[in-house]
């Protein structure tokens, strides 16, 4: 996979004006996005989630205003030409200009961003946004645009669109533009590249870390024991729960578990929650435990 | 990356866990995590990223693995299960951990063994 390396002060400053104007409310929003960046990673089975999340947010770096060396990236070559964007950007003031609405910039670009079907998807975006704005009698602004035409976009923002948006716009707020569609479709493209350049197996970075993946570095009976202690940790109650919901007859799970949810007078999805958040605890516990007898989980 | 699921005579689990029908269903989000592709897989990956995971994505995840450990998930979803969980340390650990509580310690010992046999398949398999 491509990697563009460590991400410099210089492209993190930019990453944190790419989010808004205020840098602390910018850094908070970049710890959150990078957490549930690296979640997302996480659940489509990556092994380095977090590396993954850091990868997405060095290439939309370079991508941002300031960087004097054009991407030679292969993976990026564009097939999407930035005047595809501008194309469909004209597309769109000419049907604004018909159906007599006044669309700006920013909602221009949004919207060509997020089309990449047709001709006729595109002049419908205005037809709706025309149509909802002289109902209500409100004006075409960006977080407008945002929520008339939710759930109208293809999947995701080509992320070419930054950098033509960029230039034609250089004096832009370019954290006017909503950052998940764009973290998203950098996120599809490393998750892409790491599924096609990564055996499933093979873990060509660190060989120890390989042997320490596959080989359990943890003693089963080490393991035993912290989750015998991590379980006697909890409340009685919860400690019973956690013994009872995974103690049933085979092919009974289902009805076992609703009556145990009956008897609490819960909820069977009140219980599993219940059961998962308990796990959540079990595993950390246990993973202190043993780093506590020095062994790595 | 997603394939279409095949199609097979299993039940919703909406149905069988007696839910209510949530957008996007269980059924969705269990094939979701097992990386079946699904109309709503890209409104998921926005919600995600937008609002945090769902809880009810932890809740499915621990499932499937019970599922697997106790040998219940169909051979349809096995392979797909072992390619994205047996691939990250993270969920081995959680694997061997639900395994133990469930009393499958031979799961737990066994599964080193299994990610190295995988390990030895062709790629694309």
């Amino acid at each position: 996979m491509a990697n563009h390396g460590e991400m410099s002060p210089e492209d993190f400053e930019r990453l944190l004006q790419w989010l808004g104007p205020d840098r602390d409310l910018s850094t908070k929003k970049y710890v959150e996005l990078h957490a549930r960046l690296s979640r997302w990673f996480y659940f489509q089975g990556c092994r380095w989630p977090e590396d993954l999340a850091d990868e997405v947010w060095n290439r939309i770096a370079k991508k941002l205003p300031g960087f004097a060396t054009p991407d030679k990236d292969p993976v990026h070559a564009p097939n999407i030409q930035p005047l595809d964007l501008w194309t469909k950007v004209d597309i769109l003031r000419k049907k604004a200009e018909q159906e007599r609405v006044t669309l700006s910039p920013f909602v221009a670009v949004f919207i060509a961003s997020r089309i990449r079907s047709n001709v006729r998807k595109l002049e419908g975006a205005v037809i709706r946004l025309a149509a909802h704005s002289s109902l209500i009698g409100a004006e075409i602004t960006l977080p407008y645009a945002q929520q008339v035409l939710q759930g109208f976009f293809d999947s995701q923002l080509s992320e070419f669109a930054i950098e033509a948006f960029l230039e034609r716009f250089p004096n832009c707020s370019f954290h006017l533009l909503d950052p998940v569609p764009t973290l998203l479709g950098y996120a599809r493209n490393v998750l892409r590249e790491y599924w096609c350049e990564t055996t499933r197996f093979d873990y060509e970075r660190d060989p120890n870390e390989e042997v320490a993946r596959i080989n359990d570095t943890v003693p089963a009976e080490v393991r035993a024991l912290c989750l015998e202690l991590c379980l006697q940790r909890l409340d009685d109650n919860d400690r019973q729960l956690l013994r009872d919901y995974h103690k049933y007859e085979p092919g009974r799970k289902i009805e076992h578990r609703k009556a145990m949810a009956n008897a609490r007078q819960s909820t069977l999805n009140a219980i599993r929650l219940k059961v998962s958040r308990l796990m959540s605890s079990l595993r950390n516990c246990v993973k202190g435990c043993c780093r506590a007898r020095g062994l790595e989980v | 990356m997603a394939d279409e699921r095949p199609r097979r005579p299993l039940k919703s689990l909406n149905q069988e866990w007696n839910t209510e029908p949530d957008t996007p269903s269980e059924r969705t989000l269990r094939d979701y995590l097992l990386g079946w592709a699904t109309p709503q897989s890209d409104a998921i990956d926005a919600t995600i990223l937008a609002d945090g995971a769902s809880p009810m994505l932890d809740v499915i995840e621990d499932e499937l693995i019970e599922e697997y450990i106790t040998g219940e998930m169909s051979d349809a979803d096995r392979p797909r299960f072992e390619r994205r969980f047996l691939s990250s340390k993270q969920r081995l650990e959680k694997i061997r951990l639900s395994a133990m509580l469930l009393g499958r310690r031979d799961v737990a010992e066994g599964l080193s063994q299994r990610v190295a046999s995988l390990r030895q398949e062709p790629r694309g398999t």
